[in-house]
């Protein structure tokens, strides 16, 4: 009933009162005295109660009787009055403005000098409220959109320091994944570099091998030139042997004729031939055993021309063979240096790209160090801007509750 | 065994030709010799192409060289061993069969003894006709 | 034979008094027809004239002797001519393996060796079953047979020696 905002001091005392009388009422029901009665009315009245009359209209007292009937009467004349229309109209007017909210509808007035104070006076506050109103409505709009910008601002930072985040995470992901990369290239240079290395080793010792290899092989020639040498010079004497003995066969042979023919003789001359053809028989027994001697001699020799033969065969495959040898040397010996120079290239390179990995890998680790420092600003700057967004939010929710409330006064 | 040929004894010359062993009488044997440029020859039958010796043997007209492989020398045969050429071998091998002297028993193996002056008739008719 | 002389005798004269053969007891005629293989053929000679029959020895070969004139071996002494007869007759030739035979035969003062492939043995036949021997272009040497015959084991020519040896010296061109 009532949505003026209350005095608290009337409530307060008001409230007293009206519990004592409703008290003394309710103890003596229907025989209340109509003064009591009146008093009551009249207290009421002066607390602004115009409505109230007095009910006790019956009594002994014909004049406190008159009296509830005056007052009843006063209080409807004083209520019935031209202002009563104004008053009227003017708390319509007045709970309009406390249901609805409507501060711009205020147009009563009162021939009342005193109602008219009134009324103009209601009608200023109003008006200060609606310039009240309409202030506020401005502050919250401007609140409003301010929070609202602020929420976007802070809404898109949030959205950057995000995607900020992210570009480092990924960037710190990607530098860990380089790290590991040139790890790993360091360490395949590292294993290169001593690969390059032992060959290079093992090139070197197949330098000096194939170097003992060749002079091993033109140690092997010049043995080989003085083997055909002496061979060369048996020959010549097998051959000498063989004139010789051709020689001893033909006189042999021609011992064997005599000896035929001195047998001849001494079948001719008989008796006498005796001790003749003795003679014979052993000269040829003697040519016999020379022929057999040389015929076996003349094997031997042939023998002896086989083996040099052979052995002079051998001797020149064993020459043509140190030829090749020396040959195949001179080009392992071409191939191993061709590999030292192609080894030392690959072993300075390892070396090169083993510093370079190292320091790529400093550099990483200095990268990944840095982007972890900006990744710890951004997270708090996102932190940071969460509140900031989270704040701006509920800003912006009481500038739109207070447009709201505001709302519900109409300024214009 | 060399002992002077007596009445009982003959000797002969033994030589081999193509693997096959002939004999002859020493007597017509002039000397043993190698192969001649000079000399005419005559042959019993082709004698291997290492043979390098001859008998030389004498005809009216001169000498003559047989060529054989091998001379084994002069042997002495008891006359009892000595043996006319079977009848039938001289009847069938018509002109050449007078080139048979006889036969000698060596042991079980009779060897030919060829007659060197039968076949020197040859010689002197074929000498010119053949030429080495 | 021969005495001791001072000197010794030329070689001729010896050889012309030289024995045909060590002392050598007759032999005893065969009665029978003796029947041999020669070069595939079944022939035969009158078993009286057959000799011995004895493993074939060493064949000296006389160098200008005829082909069918193996040559000559040692045979008790003698020296004897070893005669293939196939060849002689231009049928063929005998097989001279290790277990070739020969048949020693003499006749009219001569003695042959025959040399035989197989000597199957004696032989009877009846004279007047003797037929005479085929003439024709495949029957060559057919002058050389008495005849021809059969027995138990077959068909056989009866050889003519004399004929043989008359026709051997006549082609030789020459006689002793």
């Amino acid at each position: 009933m009532d949505k003026t905002v209350p005095q608290n001091g009337k409530s307060k005392r008001g409230g007293k009162r009206k519990a004592e009388v409703e008290a003394t009422t309710t103890a003596k029901s229907s025989n209340v005295h109509p003064l009591a009665d009146a008093l009551m009315v009249l207290e009421r009245v002066a607390q602004g109660d115009l409505s109230a009359r007095v009910q006790a209209l019956s009594g002994d007292d014909p004049a406190v009787v008159q009296l509830g009937e005056l007052i009843n009467r006063a209080l409807s004349r004083a209520i019935t009055s031209v202002s009563r229309d104004g008053i009227e109209k003017a708390s319509e007017l007045l709970v309009k403005v406390a249901d609805e909210g409507d501060l711009t509808s205020w147009n009563v007035t009162s021939e009342d000098a005193q109602l008219r104070g009134l009324f103009d006076g209601v009608g200023r506050v109003l008006e200060t409220q609606r310039t009240f109103v309409r202030e506020i409505n401005e502050a919250a709009l401007r609140l409003s959109s301010s929070a609202n910008e602020v929420l976007a601002a802070s809404t898109q930072h949030e959205t950057s320091s995000t995607e900020q985040a992210a570009a480092i995470h990924e960037t710190t992901a990607t530098m860990e994944e380089l790290k590991h990369a040139s790890a790993q290239i360091a360490e395949n240079a590292g294993s290169v570099a001593r690969v390059a290395e032992e060959t290079l080793g093992a090139a070197r010792s197949g330098r000096t091998a194939i170097h003992e290899f060749t002079t091993a092989m033109q140690q092997i020639r010049s043995d080989g030139l003085a083997v055909v040498d002496s061979i060369s010079k048996l020959s010549k004497r097998v051959e000498r042997i063989g004139t010789v003995v051709e020689v001893i066969d033909e006189i042999a042979d021609r011992s064997d004729l005599l000896a035929l023919n001195a047998a001849l003789e001494g079948s001719r001359a008989g008796e006498a031939g005796k001790g003749f053809s003795i003679v014979a028989a052993e000269m040829r027994r003697l040519a016999e055993n020379v022929l057999e001697s040389t015929k076996e001699i003349k094997n031997l020799i042939s023998e002896i021309r086989e083996s040099t033969h052979a052995a002079a065969a051998a001797a020149e495959a064993s020459r043509r063979a140190t030829e090749q040898g020396e040959k195949l040397g001179s080009v392992a010996a071409q191939s191993v240096d061709g590999i030292l120079s192609g080894v030392q290239e690959t072993s300075d390179a390892a070396r090169v790209i083993n510093l370079a990995t190292q320091q790529q890998r400093t550099a990483t680790e200095q990268v990944v160090a840095s982007m972890s420092e900006i990744e710890d600003v951004t997270r708090q700057t996102t932190q940071a801007s969460r509140q900031a967004t989270s704040a701006a939010a509920d800003l912006a929710q009481l500038a739109n509750r207070l447009a709201e409330l505001i709302k519900r006064f109409r300024a214009d | 065994m060399i002992e002077a040929a007596s009445a009982s004894e003959c000797s002969l010359l033994f030589f081999e030709i193509a693997g096959q062993t002939f004999a002859a009488d020493p007597l017509e044997v002039v000397r043993v010799d190698r192969r001649d440029t000079d000399l005419p020859i005559v042959e019993i039958m082709p004698a291997t192409p290492k043979g390098t010796r001859v008998l030389v043997a004498k005809t009216a007209s001169g000498e003559f060289q047989l060529p054989v492989d091998r001379v084994m020398g002069v042997r002495r045969f008891p006359n009892s061993s000595l043996r006319r050429p079977p009848a039938l071998a001289l009847a069938v091998s018509g002109a050449r069969a007078n080139e048979l002297m006889g036969v000698v028993l060596d042991g079980q193996t009779p060897v030919p003894i060829m007659d060197l002056k039968t076949i020197s008739a040859r010689a002197k008719s074929r000498a010119k006709a053949r030429g080495r | 034979m021969t005495e001791e002389t001072p000197s010794a005798k030329p070689l001729r004269e010896m050889l012309a008094d030289a024995a045909d053969h060590d002392s050598v007891a007759a032999v005893e005629p065969e009665l029978e027809l003796f029947c041999m293989d020669m070069g595939g053929e079944r022939f035969a000679v009158e078993a009286a004239l057959v000799h011995e029959v004895v493993r074939l020895p060493t064949v000296t070969p006389l160098p200008g002797s005829p082909p069918f004139l193996l040559g000559v071996c040692a045979h008790r002494g003698e020296v004897l001519p070893v005669v293939d007869l196939p060849r002689l007759m231009g049928r063929g030739e005998a097989r001279a393996t290790n277990r070739s035979r020969m048949a020693v035969v003499r006749f009219d003062g001569m003695v042959v060796a025959l040399l035989a492939d197989q000597i199957e043995g004696l032989t009877r036949v009846k004279a007047n079953l003797l037929e005479p021997a085929p003439m024709g272009a495949t029957q060559r040497g057919a002058e050389f047979l008495s005849g021809v015959s059969s027995d138990p084991l077959g068909t056989f020519s009866l050889l003519d020696l004399k004929r043989l040896v008359q026709v051997a010296r006549n082609r030789a061109g020459g006689g002793t």
